[in-house]
């Protein structure tokens, strides 16, 4: 992680100064010992909850493609049986398209969790006002 | 046993970088004591669920404290829109934790100042300058050329110059 020394800005003494004063004036509480023990645990439970939500999510996406098949076949059943060389050919693609889409949907990537999924307005708010 | 290699080897890299990841999110997050710990917390977590997507193009710490300056620019953003739609959070809660040494007012001067950096200047100086990463390191982390982060050093360094010219010991020594 550490490069050579060499790797560092050129100041001239006045900046170096004015640097040092900047640090020295602004510098974090060094956490007592229960802090960091609080921390650690803290840690440890966001750790252990994402994990068991990561174990869930593989019955979640399998409960979702049932439901989404369960849909394709009721969708299929209520439709009035056409006499035979008479089916539906626009029906029957646009019933598989849509349980396609819906199995597509559960494969494709999505992101990982519902907070990094920026709401639409607040991106183009962060394009006009912070330059994304 | 995987699973539980990969947990103490976690622990053991938490134990190594918490404080100073701690301090680091603190100096980009003006300050703000509960935001920077949370903000650590959640590079973490982000970083023990990636372990498996790693990359040996960089160190671990370097990628892990990349993790870490996007989650507090993240949160910045968040910070951000909700300041400018919910009305301004009140400037001082009451934080039952340790408080820094110094002068909270000069603390609060510099954070602000700090805060006016556009967001490439601040992440620079606040690496390097505050942090003493190395050029070449403050450039991995944020994923710009050396080139970009001496440029933002330099502009940096200019911009806080002339807000906190009281703050310069060699033109107080000039002026008295």
């Amino acid at each position: 992680m550490t490069g050579p020394l060499s790797d560092r800005p050129d100041l001239t003494p006045e900046e170096g100064a004015f640097v040092r004063s900047i640090a020295s004036f602004y510098t974090a509480p060094q956490p007592s010992a229960a802090e960091r023990v609080a921390f650690n645990a803290k840690l440890e439970q966001r750790v252990a909850r994402r994990r068991t939500a990561w174990r869930r999510a593989p019955a979640f996406a399998g409960a979702a493609v049932v439901a989404a098949l369960g849909v394709f076949v009721l969708a299929r059943a209520t439709v009035v049986t056409p006499r035979p060389g008479e089916i539906s050919s626009s029906f029957a693609s646009a019933a598989s398209t849509t349980a396609e889409s819906a199995i597509l949907a559960l494969a494709t990537d999505s992101p990982e969790e519902p907070e990094e999924a920026l709401p639409e307005d607040y991106l183009a708010i962060e394009d006009v006002f912070l330059g994304g | 046993v995987d699973e539980a290699r990969r947990g103490h080897c976690f622990d053991s890299f938490v134990r190594e970088h918490r404080d100073r990841a701690i301090g680091l999110a603190w100096k980009l997050l003006d300050g703000d004591q509960a935001a920077a710990e949370d903000v650590a917390q959640e590079a973490f977590v982000r970083a023990y669920r990636g372990l498996g997507r790693f990359r040996q193009d960089a160190s671990l710490s370097t990628w892990f404290y990349r993790i870490l300056v996007n989650e507090a620019h993240r949160h910045r953003r968040w910070r951000w829109v909700r300041q400018r739609f919910a009305g301004e959070l009140p400037e001082d809660s009451p934080d039952p934790r340790a408080q820094p040494l110094g002068d909270p007012y000069l603390r609060r001067r510099i954070a602000r100042a700090l805060d006016a950096l556009p967001r490439g200047q601040r992440e620079a100086f606040v690496l390097v300058h505050l942090e003493g990463f190395t050029v070449r390191d403050a450039a991995q982390i944020t994923g710009r050329a050396v080139g970009t982060i001496k440029s933002h050093l330099h502009r940096a360094l200019a911009a806080l110059r002339e807000r906190l010219a009281d703050l310069d010991p060699l033109k107080e020594v000039n002026e008295s």
